[in-house]
Order: C-alpha cells, then structure tokens, then sequence
C-alpha cells in the first residue's frame, strides 16, 4: 500500500495541492489574458536613403493573422505587457506539470497502486 | 522581548525569497508568519517538528493597519520585484501572489462579521478576515534569522495551539481537520497546561468555541478541558 494510500493526511494534503494549482493555473490564464498577445516586430521602410523603422504587434485572431501598429510613444509600454504576458505562460506552464504529476499520484491512490519506483 | 537568534532555518527556496523580502521591508514589525510555515521555525528554536506542508504561504496582518492611511512598503511592488504575479479574485478581490510551486496570501483577524476583504494600506495589500486570528498576535515569538537577513515573527506555540484546536471543527474539510489535529498534537507535547490556562484566561469565548476547544482536548488526550476563570 503506498503512503499517499495509507495516510489521510498526505492525501488530502495532495488534494489540496491540486486545488490550489488548479486555481492557481485559472488566476493566472486570467491575468495573462490582461495583458495584449502576440509579439512585437519592425518593419523597415526605406525612403530617399534612410531607414525608417516603424514597430508592430503581430497576433493571431480566429485564426488569422493580425498587425497591429504600435505608435512609439506607447512601444516601451507594450513591451513591458508582453514581457509580463511571457512571464506568466512560463509560470502557467511549470503550474501545469506540477497538476499533471499531482494527477498521477492521486489517481494511483485511487487505483490502489504503489507509486512506479517505489519498492 | 526576547529575540531568538539562529544562523539558518531550512525552507524552500521561494519560501525563504518571500519571508527575507517581508523581513528586509519591516513587515513583521505589524505582522506574523501563519500557518505550518511556523515549524521550521519553532523547530529551530525550540524543537518541535512537524513536516507535513502544503505550497500556500500565509501572513498574517495587524486589523489596526486599515485603518492607518501613510504608506509604509508597497509589498505588491516588492513581491512582483521577487517574482510573484499578483492575482485578484474577482468575486472576493482577495490578492494572491503566485508563483509556479507556491502562493502567498494575507490574512487579518476578523472583527464581528465582516466577511469581505480587508485592504491594507500601508502594505498596499488585501488581506482576508478569518476568526481567532487575533489569538496568534498574543506575545509571538521574535526570531534574528541571520541567512533570511532581519527580524521575523511567528506565533507562540501556545496560541498555535489554541488556535488549532478551535478552527479544526470549523473545518469542512475532514483531511485539514486532521491535519490541525495532527499539529494540535505535536503542540501540546511542549505546551504546559498552565501556559495555555493563561492565554485562555486572556480570550473570551462563546458556548460553541468552548466546545471546539473540549473536543479537540478529547481528541489529542490532553487531558480534561481548560476551564475559564470567572
């Protein structure tokens, strides 16, 4: 029998460890989703011999691909949200594995199985 | 006042980012360390172990600070500087900090029925009011952590425990009752009954926290119920 099986308070502990990173993933989807999509890039004008570099936000929206101008005042600004939106899909990510391997324990327990490797 | 001095307490790494940040900006001058994060702490200082630990961190706030309107830390600010994505629950607008293995929340004592969140200014937080926290701000222990660099505070084992045997009836949730149970417990092996009379001696409690209090008194067999001096 494993100890996750055995010990009520280990496995409720796992089952609230779930809960919380399953909220934890919908808090974050949803602060991420504040935050503008897509990613930032220039498009480079050439005009009487100069170069001009004019910056645009590029996304995807029911499939099809979207520019957006940026207006240099607000580029830095934009920048910063996407850097943040980047931060937390990382974080969305990790919290992802966490809930996938918190799964896997619980449904073993349920199962009645010993954890694979343990002896 | 006593400070307890120690050179390391062994936590987590984002446990440890997050208490070092509070400590450096002067946040336990107002509040305390909550919940199980306490025994790595009281382990260190007074022996008492428990390792059972969920991922959520809670702080606890003095409920005089929002009622004060000066500044003193923007911790939304310090925190989002160490790494951790401010939430807001919309339907309670209670604030969370996140990161990918761990949550930190706050948390102040509730005064009558106030159930919604509390802001505190000063801080720049929200903090959620739970009953019987005040219990925890009764004489806390001050530690000198030298590896988290500054002073932190967590609640006398005593209120812990008082704590803990009043809130695990309260729990709907019959694994957390255990756990309280469970530390309840561990507690009462270094708690003598005298100190424990004093602190209830200090609180006023109605007919169904007494019972709480008798029941866990059953559960963990420490002996009968206190009783509280008239």
């Amino acid at each position: 029998m494993s100890v996750v099986q055995k010990d009520p308070i280990i496995s409720g502990m796992l089952e609230d460890e779930r809960e919380r990173c399953a909220n934890a993933i919908k808090a974050l989807a949803r602060k991420a989703s504040e935050y503008p999509k897509g990613s930032i890039h220039f498009r480079v004008v050439k005009s009487q011999k100069k170069k001009y570099s004019y910056p645009f936000l590029k996304y995807r929206e029911d499939g099809r691909s979207v520019f957006k101008h940026i207006p240099q005042e607000d580029l830095e600004l934009i920048q910063n949200q996407i850097q943040k939106r980047k931060k937390i899909e990382e974080e969305i990510k990790k919290a992802k594995e966490r809930l996938r391997y918190l799964d896997c324990l619980l449904a073993e327990e349920k199962r009645g199985r010993p954890r694979r490797g343990s002896k | 006042m006593t400070i307890f001095k120690c050179e390391t307490v062994p936590l987590p790494p984002s446990v440890e980012k997050a208490i070092a940040r509070l400590a450096g900006c002067g946040f336990f001058e107002y509040g305390l360390i909550g919940g199980s994060w306490c025994f790595p702490f009281y382990d260190a200082i007074i022996g008492i172990k428990y390792n059972f630990r969920t991922l959520d961190l809670d702080f606890m706030v003095d409920d005089a600070l929002q009622h004060r309107k000066k500044i003193i830390r923007d911790l939304e600010a310090e925190l989002e500087d160490e790494g951790f994505i401010s939430t807001i629950d919309y339907a309670t607008h209670l604030q969370k900090f996140h990161t990918a293995d761990m949550e930190v929340e706050f948390l102040t004592p509730r005064k009558g029925n106030q159930g919604k969140t509390v802001l505190i200014r000063p801080f720049n937080i929200t903090a959620q009011p739970l009953p019987f926290l005040n219990i925890l701000f009764s004489e806390p222990l001050t530690l000198k952590v030298t590896s988290l660099d500054g002073i932190i505070r967590v609640p006398s084992p005593r209120s812990m425990l008082l704590h803990k045997m009043i809130i695990a009836h309260r729990r709907t949730k019959e694994s957390k009752k255990s756990k309280d149970l469970d530390q309840c417990k561990v507690l009462s092996l270094y708690c003598s009954r005298t100190e424990v009379q004093e602190l209830v001696n200090q609180q006023k409690f109605g007919r169904n926290t007494w019972k709480s209090i008798t029941a866990s008194c059953e559960i963990i067999s420490i002996g009968p119920p206190f009783a509280q001096e008239v």
